[in-house]
């Protein structure tokens, strides 16, 4: 009765030590994502890759994004929470673009939301243009959040190939 | 290091957090136990703690906050510093430290309490030096016989908030005196409790006491005449009896030129009443729209524009942008858990409670409300205290928006009929738990045709006409309003609640 009594203990805490370990702070991502992180297109092909944001509590953020424009294209570059220009719940601020490198300086959701984790914050129409292989990097992702905390975050790119056929 | 210290000054605490809801409700279950009629002891005991120790004290904590006797020069903080705060007695003096955990969850309290006394004399003073102003102090005055942990409402004398002044780790730390009259006079028997909690969870801040003494009554100022002594009054100049503070800043409503936003120095560089960190309307126009998202990302390309600096750290940046867009606030959408605790502030009065709480919650005695089915994941609920005052009123204000259409929608049920529950809309107001009649814009009773608990109540739909402020070709130009929910109960005796599942404006 007594080593049924320990080892029923010793499960609880091994289940406990478990569950504990595998919380989701633990295994959640951070920073963002390009997604998706591969691309195969053909010369005047479209996709959309999206940037996925993985962190908690993040009201605002603004990043650049480099890529090589001999190789592919970025037809439209847009926030997936809409302007409260136009009914939605953001405000966003104009992108700069110039050849190969866009500048989003920044996007905030109003009233003390937050863009919640593990969803897209921005969505890009990339065209292949010549063959090749690029890398689609976001770069100086800067993000705030409810603490007012500003904070640089790493973000994950996007390999793209463009060939014929 | 500058921006991370106004950061942490500037968090804005969740005002209607489920650990405070438990915090609340388990308050409200425990009854008031009879008053002891035997004798105490005049006076407070070991007052500057010199024994070493918590003699004559009771030293509780909940959710891993506590109270222990700390010896000037020595380290009892993670923060470098804290061995070289002179104590008021000074060196080899000691001091009782309330210190909340800092590991992330809210609701970290540290509690120290007195054994019951007999005052003998009309007041007493203390001294008492905090490390952050993020954290919360109560003073509160109890029967002798009142729960240390969880007293009843008719327990409690008096509560009152301390303000938190100077805040500094190190030798320039001032220890502060402060003088309090006993609520019941020096006959009534009482018990004297310290409560301090970190309003920041990450940071598990603490608070010195010391030289709690009896001493002779002086009169206490009150220039405002609302009752409450200037040196716990959240607005000094002007009468607020009710010391509403939406935003848990130093600075009540009734004063404050961000009612809705932390911003404890209160900066106004044009002059205009509203402070620079609530100052959405850039183009002074009246209306935040679209010219003045135009003005701002015109600044944030480079013409610098100070209007803008809403951190006032003269550029204007993806912060600036957070806090601007942290202010502007349009329609109301509560089947969002950021509107239910973010949009809503508690305003209740007289022991009345207003917050969210998510379904399956037991939230009365009577059985059965766990078991009711919300519209979605939360609710909002007002309720008066358990005891059914008829004065205490559970009172939620929305913080001010602009509606995204000219109507407005909920859905409610009470728990019983034995209820008065009502429905407001308001212009932005500074005096929200006594709204002045230019104020009430509506002011329209919950349907309460059929009360009930358990799995088989039902939420009743509600529908507020607000065309007669509603502009439907300029949205944004709209005037911005409030929404309130009120309620009391009817009956003396019983404390009944209300429970509002879904507000909204929209077409």
């Amino acid at each position: 009765m007594m080593i049924r009594s320990l080892a029923l203990v010793a499960v609880v805490v091994l289940l406990a030590a478990a569950s504990w370990l595998l919380r989701p702070s633990d295994w959640a991502h951070h920073g963002a994502t390009l997604d998706p992180s591969n691309v195969t297109l053909r010369p005047g092909e479209r996709t959309v890759v999206r940037l996925v944001n993985n962190e908690a509590d993040v009201v605002a953020l603004r990043f650049r994004l480099r890529f090589d424009e001999s190789i592919i294209a970025l037809d439209t570059i847009e926030p997936e929470h809409t302007s409260i220009l136009t009914g939605g719940n953001a405000i966003n601020l104009p992108s700069r673009q110039q050849p190969g490198l866009v500048e989003v300086p920044g996007s905030a959701v109003i009233g003390g939301r937050v863009f919640y984790p593990s969803a897209p914050v921005y969505r890009f129409a990339v065209r292949g243009v010549n063959p090749g292989t690029t890398t689609l990097a976001v770069e100086d992702l800067t993000v705030v959040d409810l603490g007012d905390a500003e904070r640089a975050v790493p973000a994950s790119p996007s390999q793209v190939t463009v060939r014929d056929r | 290091m500058d921006r991370l210290a106004t950061a942490r000054r500037t968090r804005i605490p969740r005002l209607l957090t489920a650990p405070r809801a438990a915090l609340l409700l388990c308050a409200l279950a425990v009854g008031a136990p009879p008053a002891l009629a035997s004798l105490f002891a005049t006076g407070i005991q070991n007052g500057d703690f010199a024994t070493g120790n918590l003699l004559g004290f009771r030293a509780n904590g909940l959710r891993g906050g506590g109270v222990e006797v700390v010896r000037q020069g020595t380290e009892f903080s993670a923060i470098p510093g804290s061995s070289e705060i002179p104590f008021p007695n000074g060196p080899g003096s000691y001091a009782a430290r309330l210190r909340s955990r800092g590991d992330g969850i809210a609701g970290s309290m540290a509690i120290l309490t007195t054994l019951p006394f007999l005052p003998g004399l009309s007041e007493f003073t203390f001294a008492t030096f905090s490390e952050s102003e993020a954290v919360r102090l109560e003073l509160l005055f109890l029967e002798p016989a009142a729960d240390v942990l969880r007293p009843a409402a008719a327990d409690v004398q008096k509560r009152l908030m301390l303000p938190i002044d100077e805040t500094h780790t190190d030798r320039a730390a001032g220890f502060k005196t402060i003088r309090v009259p006993f609520p019941r006079g020096p006959e009534h028997p009482v018990k004297i409790q310290f409560r301090q909690e970190s309003l920041e969870p990450l940071n598990g801040y603490f608070t010195l006491i010391t030289n709690i003494r009896i001493g002779e009554p002086v009169p206490l100022q009150d220039r405002d005449g609302d009752s409450i002594p200037d040196q716990f009054d959240n607005c000094v100049p002007v009468r607020n009896p009710n010391q509403e503070n939406s935003d848990g800043d130093r600075f009540g409503d009734a004063c404050d030129n961000c009612p809705y936003v932390q911003n404890n120095d209160q900066a106004d560089r044009d002059g205009d009443g509203v402070g620079n960190r609530c100052a959405i309307d850039i183009t002074g126009d009246g209306f935040t729209d679209e010219a003045d998202v135009g003005v701002f990302a015109a600044a944030v390309d480079g013409t610098f524009n100070p209007a803008c600096d809403f951190d006032d750290d003269g550029r204007v940046d993806v912060l600036d942008l957070a806090l601007f867009a942290r202010s502007v606030r349009i329609g109301i959408a509560s089947d969002d858990l950021w509107d239910f605790t973010w949009a809503f502030v508690d305003h209740s009065v007289n022991g009345g409670i207003g917050l969210a709480t998510p379904q399956g919650m037991v939230v009365s005695a009577i059985w059965g409300s766990d078991l009711i089915v919300f519209p979605g994941r939360w609710a909002l609920m007002v309720r008066s205290d358990a005891t059914g005052n008829p004065e205490a009123e559970g009172v939620l204000t929305s913080r001010p928006f602009v509606p995204r259409g000219p109507r407005l929608t909920l859905t409610a049920v009470s728990e019983s009929p034995d209820v008065a529950a009502t429905v407001r809309v308001l212009r932005p107001t500074r005096t929200p738990s006594t709204p002045s009649p230019e104020s009430i814009l509506l002011d329209v009773p919950l349907r309460n045709d059929r009360p009930g608990t358990g799995p088989s109540a039902r939420f009743l739909g509600q529908l507020l006409d607000l065309n007669p402020w509603f502009n439907a070709e300029r949205p944004l130009r709209n005037q911005r309003i409030q929404v309130q929910i009120r309620q009391h109960t009817t009956r003396a005796g019983s404390g009944y609640f209300t429970l509002i599942g879904d507000v909204r404006t929209g077409p």
